[in-house]
């Protein structure tokens, strides 16, 4: 479970609701002391007065309802002994409103207004401006009129709770939408984000190729990104192919050096030491072999969709490797269940791949014994010796590059690990079991089937 | 005496090979660039030419028309530090004989030369001698101890097919044409009658030498 702050969502609405709250807050404040229009202050200072003028209605015991002097209304007028307060239900005004401000109200005639802002022409108060306000209550609506009503410090409570008020309304609006569209939107605008997550999960040694997707649907704000990941991709491959053609290169150079030495042994008078040095030679060789066919298996510098018979193959390989057994007193058989078994991918590679399985089988298999290259009706080739096997929890090991069970004994080199990488590469793989009756037998498998 | 040329730039190399070679009974001359290759090449006969590819006037192989020019039948064996396949049949394909990679041992080399010698067209070699057996390649007689060996035609053409790659495994399909070629009908079971008579043969005369056979694969001729 992601945590929430981690969310780009959670952050944006969290950020994006501050950001708003405080600019309305701001909004509301450029307005009230720069860009307030006239009457404004009346207006505000008109809703301190709405509270306490609706709090002090009330209705007699005849019916009538009346304007109460509460002790509100009461401090209200004591504090402000030049504002005149009315209130009136429908065209009646209440009792308990102001005189002055009555007797004006009726030469204005009957007041059709229900909330305006306006400046007495006639009459007692000429001049003064009044507002009237209509706010609904449980006497139904009352029109609240205050005239000489500036705004002063007494009315920031009353401004601050309606403002509050306004405020939380418009915010939970703002929080909703926000809430259902930034998601909405953050999802659309990563969904190629998502596809780039994808496309790089496969990325990997073999699959160098692969780049994340920049075109359409992708915002311009990831292309960026996607763009520098993709060209540190192109930089890691550049380096990658340059220490492959290295690796290359060198077992490629190593090879004119040995020739030499190579020949400066057979010129040599024949003795033990000289044989000793054709034998280091002999895994020199091997070596080099190996190294660069591994190289190339990295660089994948081989065809991979040639069409080849995998009996013919290893009837091939079975016939190249079979001077070498005789010669350590083991024989080696061909075992094809099937005449003819055509696979696509590499035949160099494979041709390898099972050169290093039988070299291996043969020095593991007893002399006098036989090696078999089996292959099944399927897109495998197996390898049957009959010595040791492998124990169970060096099967993985095995096909480890120069992994070895101990000093004593000789590993397989490269030529397990080239097996493995052949397998690969061809989507298969290389494992080893038991031979029943003692040994081991490693199976190559091409492709999934 | 066998005369070879060894196309070779690097002096070292060129100098042991040569004189490992000349140990092994060969007459070899040696030139280190394709300039002074195509000189020696205009002025003396060579039985056999053994060619480098990375040479330091350019591509070793551009000097095979001129060894095809100079000297007709003569095989031309590549030496080369290059063994990707794509190389190899390259090299094949511009008409070499036969193709090896660096390093090698000389007794390695000394096979290939034989081999490349005793091919159709080759110049006459010394014959094929194992254990007490000798097949003369050109003639097409075998004898066990100086003794000539009568045999029925097909088995002699499977020994020739043998002796031709004695020590390595020759396959079936191989031996199948040697035996019938084009025109014959072809009877795969027939073969490996020919064969257990010629090993017959081979076991009355003491030839000292075994027909290995490699199952669902094919035969091997060895000293025993």
């Amino acid at each position: 479970m992601r945590r929430l702050s981690s969310s780009l969502a959670a952050r944006l609405i969290v950020w994006f609701v501050a950001v708003q709250s405080l600019v309305s807050v701001l909004a509301m404040a450029v307005t009230l002391f720069l860009w307030r229009q006239p009457g404004d202050e009346y207006a505000f200072a008109q809703m301190h007065l709405e509270e306490v003028v609706m709090a002090a209605i009330r209705r007699e015991p005849d019916g009538q309802l009346v304007l109460g002097e509460t002790p509100a209304l009461k401090a209200f007028r004591a504090e402000r002994p030049d504002v005149e307060v009315a209130a009136l239900h429908g065209a009646r005004i209440l009792p308990g409103s102001s005189p002055v401000l009555e007797q004006a109200l009726r030469r204005q005639g009957a007041p059709a207004f229900i909330s305006a802002t306006f400046v007495f022409s006639q009459g007692p108060l000429a001049g003064q401006t009044a507002t009237a306000t209509m706010r609904g209550g449980p006497f139904g609506d009352i029109v609240v009129v205050g005239v000489g009503n500036r705004l002063r410090l007494a009315d920031l409570p009353a401004l601050g709770l309606y403002m509050g008020a306004y405020l939380v309304r418009v915010m939970i609006l703002v929080m909703l939408g926000a809430a259902v569209v930034t998601p909405f939107v953050i999802g659309r605008a990563l969904a190629p984000l998502q596809q780039a997550g994808r496309e790089a999960a496969r990325i990997d040694i073999r699959r160098r190729d692969l780049r994340l997707p920049v075109g359409e649907g992708v915002p311009s704000e990831l292309a960026g990104l996607i763009g520098a990941i993709n060209a540190a991709l192109d930089r890691l491959d550049h380096g990658v192919r340059r220490q492959q053609r290295i690796a290359a290169e060198a077992a490629h150079e190593l090879r004119t050096p040995l020739a030499v030495l190579a020949a400066r042994i057979d010129s040599q008078p024949v003795s033990d030491d000289q044989l000793a040095m054709r034998r280091d030679l002999e895994r020199m060789r091997t070596l080099v072999d190996q190294l660069l066919l591994v190289a190339r298996l990295e660089i994948a510098d081989a065809p991979r969709d040639e069409t080849f018979d995998l009996v013919a193959l290893a009837r091939d390989v079975v016939a190249d490797c079979t001077p070498l057994a005789l010669a350590g007193g083991r024989d080696l058989a061909l075992v094809p269940d099937v005449e003819r078994r055509m696979v696509r991918g590499s035949r160099r590679v494979v041709e390898g791949a099972l050169t290093n399985l039988v070299n291996n089988a043969i020095r593991a298999e007893p002399v006098g014994g036989a090696v078999e290259v089996r292959v099944p009706d399927a897109d495998e080739l197996r390898v049957v010796d009959h010595g040791p096997g492998v124990p169970p929890h060096e099967r993985e090991l095995v096909f480890d590059p120069f992994w070895r069970r101990n000093d004593d004994h000789p590993g397989a080199g490269l030529g397990l690990a080239i097996v493995k990488q052949a397998a690969v590469l061809h989507g298969g793989r290389a494992f080893v079991e038991d031979t029943p009756g003692g040994g081991a037998t490693f199976r190559l498998t091409l492709g999934q089937g | 005496m066998t005369r070879i040329l060894l196309i070779e730039d690097e002096p070292e190399m060129a100098r042991l090979v040569a004189s490992n070679l000349a140990r092994a009974g060969l007459l070899v001359d040696v030139a280190g660039s394709i300039d002074l290759a195509r000189e020696v090449l205009r002025t003396a006969r060579f039985s056999l030419v053994l060619l480098d590819r990375g040479l330091p006037d350019g591509e070793g192989l551009s000097l095979l028309p001129d060894v095809r020019a100079t000297q007709p039948g003569a095989p031309v064996i590549l030496l080369t530090a290059q063994d990707r396949l794509d190389d190899k049949v390259r090299g094949l394909d511009a008409g070499a004989d036969d193709y090896l990679t660096k390093p090698f041992f000389t007794d390695e080399l000394m096979a290939r030369i034989r081999a490349a010698l005793r091919r159709p067209g080759g110049e006459a070699a010394a014959p094929v001698v194992c254990g007490r057996l000798s097949f003369d390649l050109q003639t097409r007689e075998a004898s066990i101890d100086e003794t000539p060996l009568t045999l029925g035609r097909r088995e002699l053409l499977v020994l020739e097919a043998l002796a031709r790659r004695v020590g390595r495994v020759v396959q079936r399909d191989a031996l199948l044409d040697a035996v019938y070629g084009l025109d014959d009908e072809v009877q795969p079971k027939a073969l490996d009658a020919h064969v257990s008579r010629l090993r017959r043969r081979l076991n009355e005369g003491g030839a000292g030498v075994m027909i290995h056979p490699v199952r669902n694969v094919g035969y091997m001729l060895k000293a025993l």
